[in-house]
C-alpha cells in the first residue's frame, strides 16, 4: 500500500517537473486589417505585450489612411500646408523615400489616388481605365513630399498612403517595446509581417513558413529558420479581386497604375529593420526577381529574400540558401540558375 | 458439439448480439471512438465461467461478426476483433489468478480489450495521433469494467444451476 | 496476486486512473502546438497554422468537412455512421480528432515547430 502511494507520488512529481518548460505569453488582436499575434517570454511578458498592443493600436489611428482623423488624412486633405508631425510618421517616410531610390521608383507612397480608382480601399472594387489612371498617376510623385524636421507637406495635390510601410514600422515599434523592457525572446506576426527578437528561450532559431502562394490559407512554400530579424511577404494573393474572370491584385506598378505583372507569385524579404523589411517587399514583388537580385547583389541595402515565380520556381539569396526548407509536399523548386 | 451445447451457445450469441445491438443505438456519452459500457461483454464473461472457455470464445467471435454485420459497421470489425480476442486471452490469464472476484477479471478484460483497440488503429491509421485516446480509454476501462463484472459476479452467484 | 483482496484490486485501479488523469492534465498544461496537421488515408494533405486564420473557413476530406477558425479546429459533417469525430467538438493547442471509418485524422503537432506563418 505504501509502495503504491509512494510510487504514485514520484510519478506525480516527475509530472510536475515536466511542466516547468516555459510557456510563453501570447496576446491576439485585430488591428490595422489583420490578426496579430504577439509570442513573448520572459519575466516581462505580460506587462511588455500589453504596452506593446497599445502602441499599434496608439499608431493605427495616426497610420490609417481610411481614417479620416488620422495624421495621415490630415496631410492628404492639407492642400499643401505644412503639418507637424512626429517621428510615427517622419520614420516610415524616410524609409519609403529611401527604399523608392534605391529601387528606382518601384515602391511609391503617393499611389493612393490609384489604389481608391481601383476600389483598394472602400473595397467597391472596379477596373479604371487608361486615361483616368494615367490622369491620376501624374499626382503620383514621392518628389512631392516635402520633409522638415518635425513637420510634412503633400504639395501638387499628392496624397501619400503608407500602407506598403504601417505594419512593418508597427512591427518594429513592438520589437523596440520589447527589448525596453528587457524581452530577449519573441516572435510577432502582423499577417504578412513577422519579426523576430533573439532566438527562441533555449537559443535555437525561430520555424518561419512561407504561404504557398496559390494556396496560401493552408498550404506552406516552406519554413525559413532565423534569428533576430524582421521578414515580410508581399504576394498577389494576399488581396484582389475578379472582375470578367481576370484577377486583380493590390500591389499596383507605379509606371502604370496597374497591378504589377512581375515574374513573381510571392517575395519574402529578411532585413534587420522591420519598416526597410516592408517597404522592400513591395518593391522587390513590383520589380521582379531580376534586378530584384541586381539590387541584392549592389549591396545598397542588404537583405535577403526568397522569391517564388510564375514558373513554380523559388529563388533565394546567398545569405539564407542554409536556412530555407523547403516544402516537400508543395507545388515549388528551386530555380537551376541560383543553385 | 451435443444439441444441449449448441442451443446453449446459440442462445447466448443471440443474447449477446441483442444487447450488443441494443447498446449501439444509445448515443455515446463521451465522443471518443471505443468509449461505450461493452455490456454485451456481460454474455462473454459469464458463458466463460459458468459454460466453458471454448464456448466463450465461440460466442464472442461468432457476436462480433454478426454485430459488425448487422450495424452495418463493417470498418469497425478489425477494431472490435483485436479487443475481442485480447480480452479473451486477460480472461484465460486472469480467471485463475482472481478466483471469486469476477469483477477485477472483468476490469482487466476491459483494459486488454480497449488496449487491443488502440493497437489496431494504430495499424489501421498508420499513424500514433490515436494514442492521444489511450489514457481516455484507461479511465473508461476500468469503469465499465467493473461495472459490468459486478452484473456478472451476481450472476454468477446465483446461476451456477444454469450449467 | 492471488492473495489481493478486493480493497487493494480497488487501489490499483483507482491509481492507473489517478495516473491517466494526470497524464491528460500534463498534456493540456504542456505548451500546445498550433499547427494542425489533417491527414486522409496516411497522407498528409493540409498543415494549418491555427492562430493565423482570419476568417473561419471550411476543407473537404473526402466524405468529411473540417471548419478552420482562429485557434481552433473541428469536423463540422461526416459521412460515417458514427459521426463521433463531428461530436468532439473544437480542439486547439492539444489532442486530435480521429475519424476512425474515414482514416481521416486531424492532430495538432506539438513537434511541427512553426513559429511563426508569413500570410
Amino acid at each position: 500500500m505504501k509502495r503504491i502511494i509512494s510510487v504514485l507520488f514520484i510519478i506525480l512529481l516527475l509530472f510536475s517537473l515536466c511542466s516547468c518548460t516555459q510557456k510563453p505569453v501570447k496576446t491576439q488582436f485585430f488591428a490595422m486589417d489583420t490578426i496579430m499575434t504577439l509570442t513573448v517570454y520572459g519575466e516581462n511578458a505580460v506587462t511588455a505585450s500589453e504596452k506593446a498592443k497599445n502602441e499599434v493600436l496608439r499608431l493605427e489611428k495616426l497610420l490609417s489612411v481610411t481614417d479620416e482623423n488620422s495624421t495621415v488624412s490630415q496631410i492628404n486633405s492639407s492642400d499643401g500646408k505644412v503639418i507637424s508631425v512626429t517621428d510615427d510618421i517622419l520614420i516610415p517616410i524616410k524609409a519609403a523615400k529611401e527604399i523608392n531610390t534605391l529601387s528606382k521608383g518601384a515602391l511609391n507612397i503617393t499611389m493612393l489616388p490609384s489604389s481608391q480608382a481601383w476600389g483598394f480601399l472602400s473595397k467597391d472594387y472596379r477596373v479604371p481605365n487608361n486615361s483616368e489612371l494615367e490622369l491620376l498617376l501624374q499626382k503620383a510623385n514621392m518628389d512631392n513630399i516635402v520633409l522638415s524636421d518635425n513637420g510634412v507637406s503633400c504639395i501638387n495635390g499628392t496624397q501619400i498612403d503608407l500602407g506598403s510601410v504601417a505594419k512593418g514600422y508597427a512591427a518594429q515599434r513592438i520589437i523596440d517595446i520589447l527589448s525596453q523592457h528587457e524581452i530577449t525572446s519573441a516572435v510577432i506576426s502582423l499577417g504578412g509581417n513577422v519579426q523576430t527578437l533573439g532566438t527562441k528561450p533555449d537559443g535555437s532559431l525561430w520555424n518561419i513558413t512561407v504561404a504557398d502562394p496559390l494556396q496560401s490559407d493552408t498550404q506552406t512554400a516552406g519554413t525559413l529558420h532565423t534569428a533576430q530579424t524582421a521578414v515580410v511577404t508581399s504576394g498577389a494573393y494576399q488581396r484582389n479581386f475578379d472582375i470578367n474572370g481576370k484577377t486583380y491584385h493590390h500591389i499596383l506598378d507605379p509606371e502604370t497604375g496597374y497591378p504589377s505583372d512581375s515574374d513573381l507569385l510571392s517575395v519574402t524579404v529578411l532585413c534587420e529593420n522591420g519598416t526597410y523589411a516592408d517597404g522592400l517587399s513591395t518593391a522587390l514583388f513590383v520589380m521582379g526577381s531580376e534586378k530584384a537580385y541586381e539590387l541584392y547583389l549592389s549591396k545598397e541595402i542588404i537583405f535577403e529574400a526568397v522569391f517564388i515565380t510564375k514558373n513554380n520556381e523559388i529563388i533565394l539569396t546567398d545569405g539564407i540558401k542554409d536556412n530555407f526548407t523547403l516544402n516537400e509536399n508543395g507545388t515549388y523548386h528551386y530555380a537551376e540558375s541560383h543553385q | 458439439m451435443n444439441l444441449k451445447r449448441l442451443t446453449t451457445d446459440a442462445l447466448l450469441t443471440a443474447f449477446a448480439l441483442i444487447i450488443f445491438i441494443i447498446e449501439a443505438q444509445i448515443p455515446p456519452v463521451v465522443p471518443i471512438p471505443g468509449i461505450k459500457l461493452g455490456l454485451s461483454n456481460i454474455i462473454t464473461l459469464t458463458s466463460f465461467y459458468i459454460i466453458g472457455k471454448k464456448d466463450a470464445l465461440i460466442i464472442l467471435v461468432l457476436r462480433i461478426v454478426l454485430g459488425s454485420v448487422f450495424s452495418g459497421n463493417i470498418s469497425s470489425l478489425i477494431f472490435s476483433l483485436c479487443g475481442g480476442i485480447l480480452c479473451y486471452i486477460a480472461m484465460c490469464i486472469f480467471h485463475g489468478i482472481t478466483k471469486e472476484k469476477i469483477w477485477v477479471t472483468s476490469v482487466l478484460c476491459a483494459i486488454a480489450h480497449n488496449t487491443g483497440q488502440i493497437i489496431a488503429a494504430v495499424f489501421v491509421m498508420k499513424s500514433t495521433a490515436v494514442l492521444w485516446y489511450f489514457p481516455y480509454l484507461l479511465i473508461s476501462a476500468i469503469i465499465t469494467g467493473a461495472f459490468t463484472g459486478i452484473i456478472v459476479q451476481n450472476i454468477c452467484k446465483k446461476g451456477r444451476g444454469l450449467k | 496476486m492471488q492473495n489481493l483482496t478486493n480493497k487493494k484490486w480497488i487501489i490499483i485501479f483507482l491509481s492507473i486512473i489517478v495516473v491517466c488523469s494526470t497524464a491528460i492534465a500534463v498534456f493540456h498544461i504542456l505548451p500546445g502546438g498550433r499547427v494542425a496537421v489533417i491527414t486522409k488515408d496516411e497522407k498528409i494533405l493540409y498543415k494549418i497554422d491555427l492562430s493565423s486564420v482570419k476568417e473561419s473557413y471550411t476543407l473537404t476530406v473526402g466524405g468529411n468537412v473540417v471548419l478552420v477558425e482562429n485557434g481552433y479546429i473541428s469536423m463540422q459533417s461526416a459521412d460515417c455512421p458514427d459521426k463521433l469525430c463531428v461530436k468532439q467538438g473544437k480542439i486547439s493547442e492539444v489532442g486530435s480528432i480521429v475519424c476512425l471509418p474515414n482514416k481521416v485524422i486531424i492532430r495538432i503537432d506539438r513537434n511541427e515547430e512553426i513559429d511563426a506563418a508569413l500570410r
